[in-house]
C-alpha cells in the first residue's frame, strides 16, 4: 500500500472537517473549502459572528450549489405550491431543513431577517426541524430565500410530498389526558388524606370529600381512560383478549365500588387508586409514543425527484412541474440534476449514475436515441432529452406501485403483551368466580366485597408498564447511538427475525473510503503531480477517487490541454509530456488478466506506467459484525453492482450466506419475498434500488450517509458509520425481551400477593393505595435501569 | 372548621383554571418544540455599532 503523507490536522473553522495543506485561511482561521469561507465571509459581513460563539465549528459544508438550481421557483404557480399563507403583503412558507442540528443553526436561521430585508421574521421549530418565514412579496420572493439558505449551507428539503402536520394534534391530545390525569390524581390524594392519617371518620368532612373525589373521578372516567375502553371492546370484537380487558374491568370494579360505598356511605372509596392507575398507563403509553419528528420514514419517489425540471421548446427554457411533462416533451437536465420520467436521449451521448437506483457505482455511458431511466442522476454535461413516460408510469414508480407492495405491512404484529393477556383475563375472571364460591358458602354477604377486591388488585396497571417501558427506552438508546427506529412496535418484530438481506453498495461499503492502489513502477512526484492535475477536470467517480488519493501533490500551474473522452479516459499535454488515464483499451494495454475493482491505466509519454485499481472499502469492522450475528441470522447479499468483489464478500460472511449480483430492483424484490416463505425477514440497503425489498422485508433498515439525506421508505434508518454497530444493537433487542419477561415476572408476583389478600378479604383502600404504585415504580425502575445497563455495553463509536 | 368547605370549593376552582390554562397551552402548540425556547433565550440584542463583549 502507499503511504500518503500525513496532513495535519487542523480543523476548518466553519465546519470542523480536515484542512488540507493547501488549505484557504483569512486572519488566522483556517477553512476546507471555498465554501465555508464565503459562509464565514458572508456572516462576517452581516455581523453575525456569533455563530461562531454559540458552538464549536457549528457550519454544516456546502453541497453541490449552483445558481439556476431554484430557478423555477420564479413561476408563480409552483411557489404559490409551497406556500402556506398568501396575501398582498404577506407570505408565508415553511421550510423542511435536514441540516438544522445545534444551537447555532437556531441562532442563525432566526435571524434571517439581517441578510434580506424582505423576510420580516422566521422561526425554528427544532424538532421537526423546520423553518417558518413570513417574508413581504414586494420586496423579496421565494427564490431569493432559498438561494440565501443554500448560501449559508442550509438547503431546505422541497419536494411534490409535502406533509402538512397532522401528527401534532395527535400528541397535543395524549398530553392533555395526561395532565387531566394528573391533575384529578393529585387532588384525589390531597382529599384522601384524612383517610390514610386514620383520622376521625365521622366528621362532616368525610361525605363532602368523598363526593368532591367523585365528582373528579369523573373526568378520568370518562376521557382519559377512554382510549381502554375502545381498545379492549375493539379487540373483544375480533375475538381477541387484549390486555385493556383487564384494564377496563379493573377501572369498572374500582369506580362502581367505590361509588357504592360513598353513596351508601359505608366507606371512602377506591378513587386514588383509580385515578393512579389511569394516570401511571397514561405515562406508559406517551413513553412509549415518542417518535423521531426530524426524520422521514416514509418517503417515496416523490420525495427523490425533483419538483420542476427545465423544458426546452422552440423559442425558451422555462421551468415547469414535473407533473406536467407530457410525452414528447424536451428537457434540458444539468450536471447533477436528476432525470424525472423516463426520456430518449437527443444530444450526442450522456453519463448517468444510477448508482441510487440501480446500485451499479460506475457511470453508464448512453448514446444518442437510446433510453434514459427516471431517478439516474447526469454527470458532466448537460444534455437534452424527449421524454417517453410520463413521471408517473417510468419504470421506478412502477416500481413503487408494485402489488406486493399494496399491502400495507400489519401495524401491530401479535405483540407480546397480548399473548400474556389471552391467560390472564380468563385467568383472573376464573379466581374471582372461585373466590366467589367459595365466599357464598363461608358468609355471603362479602361477595360482593370480595368479588370486587379481586377484580381491583389484579388490574393489571404493572404488567401493562413492563413493555412500554422496557421498549422507549431500548428506543431511546438506539436513538442515542444514530439508530432510529420508526417506533416500538418495530422491536417487537425484531425479536423474530432470523435472515438479514444486505445491499452492497453504500451499505456494507462506505461512499467516502476507496482503497486506491498503485500498481506497476513507481510514478515519481512529478508525474504524480501531472496525474492529479489531469484527474482534478474530470466528474467521473474514478478520476476523482484518484484525485484524492493524490490530494497531497498539488497541482501545476501552467495549463494543460485536457480532453476528456468519456467512458474511455483522460489525455493532457503538461509541460510537453503527453499524459493519460483511462481503460486498458484507451491506453493500449493487451492482455491484461482479471482485476479486483476498477482499474485506470496510466501511459505517460507513450509507456504505460501501471494502473490504478480502486477497490470498494468495506465499512471497518465490519467482519466483527458479521461474526456476531451468524450464530443467530442467515445472511443474504443482494446487488445490483457486478460480481467482481466475490473473493473478498467470501472472506466476510460465513459459509451459508447466498450472493446475487445484478439484481435489479424487482429482481431485489422477488428475492425478499421467497426468502420470505420460510423466514422472517430484515433488508438493509441505501438507495432507491433497494426500496422494493425495503417495503416487502418485514422490517426494512435504511442506511444514510448523513441523516439529510434520501432515505427511501423504511422502518428504520441508521447512519452508516453506525452500521457496524448492528450486531450490539441486535442483541440489546433480543436482551429487551428478557427484560420484559421479567418484568411481567415481578408484576405477577406482586399480583398473588394482592390477590390472595383480596381473597382472604382483607383489602382495603390503603392497602390498594400502597400496592399499585409500588408494584408500577418497581416494574418501571426495573425495566428501564436494565435496558440503561444492558446499553453501556455496546461499543461507542469506533472510526 | 367549616370554613374549610368553602375553601376548598375555592382551591378546586383556582385549581381547575389552572388545568384549563394547561390544556389551553398544549393547544396553542406551545409544547410543540421544547428546544428551541432554551436556545433562543439567550440571544443578545446587538447594536449595529459593536461594542458589547464577547465572551
Amino acid at each position: 500500500m502507499d503511504t500518503i503523507p500525513a496532513s495535519t490536522q487542523i480543523a476548518c473553522y466553519h465546519c470542523g472537517d480536515d484542512v488540507q495543506i493547501d488549505g484557504i485561511s483569512i486572519d488566522e482561521k483556517s477553512f476546507c473549502c471555498h465554501g465555508c469561507k464565503t459562509v464565514f465571509e458572508l456572516l462576517d459581513k452581516n455581523d453575525l459572528c456569533d455563530y461562531y460563539s454559540l458552538e464549536d465549528n457549528p457550519g454544516n459544508q456546502l453541497s453541490h450549489f449552483f445558481s439556476e438550481k431554484y430557478n423555477y421557483l420564479d413561476t408563480e404557480e409552483i411557489a404559490d405550491l409551497l406556500l402556506d399563507f398568501k396575501s398582498e403583503k404577506f407570505h408565508k412558507v415553511t421550510f423542511r431543513i435536514p441540516t438544522i442540528h445545534c444551537s447555532s443553526c437556531i441562532w442563525l436561521l432566526e435571524n434571517l431577517t439581517r441578510f434580506d430585508e424582505g423576510i420580516i421574521n422566521s422561526q425554528i421549530n427544532f424538532s421537526k426541524k423546520r423553518l417558518s418565514v413570513n417574508f413581504e412579496p414586494k420586496v423579496t420572493n421565494l427564490k431569493n430565500i432559498v438561494d440565501l439558505l443554500c448560501k449559508l449551507g442550509y438547503e431546505p428539503e422541497i419536494s411534490l410530498n409535502q406533509n402538512k402536520e397532522d401528527t401534532r394534534n395527535h400528541s397535543s391530545i395524549n398530553l392533555i389526558k395526561l395532565g387531566i390525569a394528573g391533575f384529578v390524581f393529585g387532588n384525589i390524594m390531597l382529599l384522601s388524606f384524612p383517610e390514610y392519617l386514620g383520622i376521625d371518620p365521622e366528621s362532616i368532612f368525610t361525605d363532602y370529600f368523598a363526593y368532591i373525589n367523585l365528582a373528579l373521578s369523573l373526568p378520568i372516567l370518562f376521557y382519559c381512560a377512554s382510549e381502554f375502553y375502545l381498545s379492549a371492546f375493539g379487540a373483544l370484537s375480533k375475538k381477541v383478549l387484549n390486555i385493556d380487558l383487564p384494564i377496563t374491568i379493573g377501572i369498572a370494579a374500582l369506580f362502581l365500588r367505590s361509588t357504592f360505598e360513598i353513596l351508601t356511605e359505608s366507606g371512602p372509596g377506591y378513587l386514588d387508586s383509580l385515578a393512579g392507575l389511569v394516570f401511571f398507563l397514561l405515562i406508559g403509553r406517551w413513553f412509549q409514543s415518542k417518535t423521531y419528528e426530524g426524520l422521514s420514514f416514509d418517503r417515496n419517489f416523490k420525495s427523490y425527484f425533483p419538483l420542476a425540471v427545465t423544458r426546452v421548446s422552440d423559442t425558451q427554457r422555462e421551468s415547469v412541474l414535473v407533473e406536467k411533462l407530457v410525452v414528447n416533451d424536451v428537457i434540458f437536465v444539468r450536471n447533477e440534476e436528476i432525470l424525472p420520467c423516463d426520456s430518449i436521449l437527443m444530444s450526442n451521448e450522456a453519463q448517468v449514475d444510477y448508482s441510487f437506483v440501480t446500485g451499479e457505482s460506475l457511470p453508464v455511458k448512453v448514446l444518442k436515441d437510446e433510453i434514459l431511466y427516471a431517478g439516474g442522476r447526469i454527470k458532466g454535461q448537460a444534455i437534452q432529452a424527449s421524454v417517453t413516460k410520463a413521471v408517473s408510469k417510468s419504470y421506478l414508480t412502477q416500481l413503487w406501485n408494485n402489488p406486493a407492495l399494496e399491502k400495507t405491512k400489519e401495524q401491530d404484529g401479535e405483540k407480546l403483551i397480548d399473548r400474556i393477556s389471552q391467560y390472564f383475563t380468563p385467568l383472573v375472571l376464573g379466581i374471582a368466580l372461585l373466590a366467589g364460591i367459595y365466599w357464598t358458602y363461608v358468609d355471603s354477604s362479602q361477595i360482593v366485597f370480595v368479588l370486587s377486591s379481586v377484580l381491583i388488585i389484579a388490574c393489571p396497571c404493572a404488567l401493562a408498564l413492563a413493555t412500554p417501558f422496557t421498549l422507549g427506552s431500548v428506543l431511546n438508546l438506539l436513538g442515542g447511538h444514530q439508530f432510529y427506529l420508526k417506533n416500538t412496535a418495530i422491536i417487537e418484530k425484531l425479536w423474530k427475525v432470523d435472515h438479514l438481506i444486505f445491499d452492497k453498495t453504500g451499505t456494507i461499503t462506505s461512499k467516502s473510503n476507496n482503497v486506491v492502489i498503485f500498481q506497476g513502477n513507481p510514478l515519481s512526484d512529478r508525474e504524480n503531480q501531472w496525474l492529479s492535475s489531469l484527474t482534478q477536470n474530470s466528474t467521473h467517480p474514478l478520476s476523482q477517487h484518484i484525485h484524492d488519493h493524490l490530494i497531497d501533490y498539488t497541482t501545476v500551474e501552467t495549463s494543460i490541454k485536457f480532453k476528456e473522452q468519456s467512458g474511455a479516459g483522460l489525455i493532457g499535454t503538461i509541460n510537453g509530456h503527453e499524459v493519460k488515464i483511462g481503460s486498458a483499451s484507451f491506453i493500449g494495454v493487451t492482455n491484461q488478466e482479471e482485476k479486483n475493482g476498477s482499474v485506470a491505466f496510466v501511459s505517460i509519454d507513450g509507456e504505460i506506467k501501471g494502473y490504478f485499481s480502486v477497490q470498494n472499502h468495506y465499512r471497518k469492522g465490519l467482519k466483527e459484525m458479521i461474526n456476531g450475528l451468524k450464530n443467530n441470522y442467515n445472511f443474504t447479499l443482494l446487488s445490483g453492482d457486478n460480481d467482481s468483489e466475490l473473493q473478498n464478500l467470501t472472506r466476510i460472511f460465513p459459509q451459508n450466506a447466498n450472493f446475487h449480483f445484478k439484481q435489479s430492483p424487482e429482481q431485489k424484490l422477488n428475492h425478499v419475498k421467497s426468502i420470505q416463505e420460510n423466514d422472517t425477514v430484515v433488508m438493509i440497503g441505501d438507495g432507491l434500488n433497494d426500496a422494493g425489498a425495503l417495503g416487502a422485508s418485514d422490517v426494512g433498515i435504511s442506511v444514510a450517509e448523513n441523516i439529510s439525506s434520501f432515505t427511501p421508505a423504511s422502518e428504520a434508518i441508521i447512519l452508516g458509520k453506525q452500521l457496524v454497530n448492528l450486531s450490539d444493537f441486535f442483541r440489546l433487542i433480543r436482551q429487551s425481551k428478557k427484560i420484559i419477561i421479567i418484568g411481567f415476572t415481578l408484576s405477577f408476583l406482586y399480583n398473588i400477593v394482592g390477590i390472595s389478600f383480596a381473597v382472604a378479604g382483607y383489602i382495603t383502600p390503603i392497602f390498594a393505595a400502597i400496592l399499585m404504585p409500588l408494584s408500577s415504580i418497581t416494574v418501571v425502575a426495573f425495566s428501564t435501569l436494565s435496558i440503561q445497563f444492558l446499553g453501556r455495553k455496546i461499543r461507542t463509536n469506533r472510526l | 372548621m367549616k370554613i374549610l368547605v368553602l375553601l376548598i370549593i375555592i382551591s378546586l376552582i383556582v385549581a381547575i383554571i389552572f388545568l384549563w390554562l394547561f390544556v389551553w397551552s398544549v393547544k396553542s402548540g406551545q409544547y410543540d418544540d421544547t428546544d428551541s425556547p432554551a436556545v433562543r433565550i439567550l440571544y443578545e440584542d446587538k447594536t449595529k455599532s459593536n461594542q458589547s463583549s464577547k465572551k
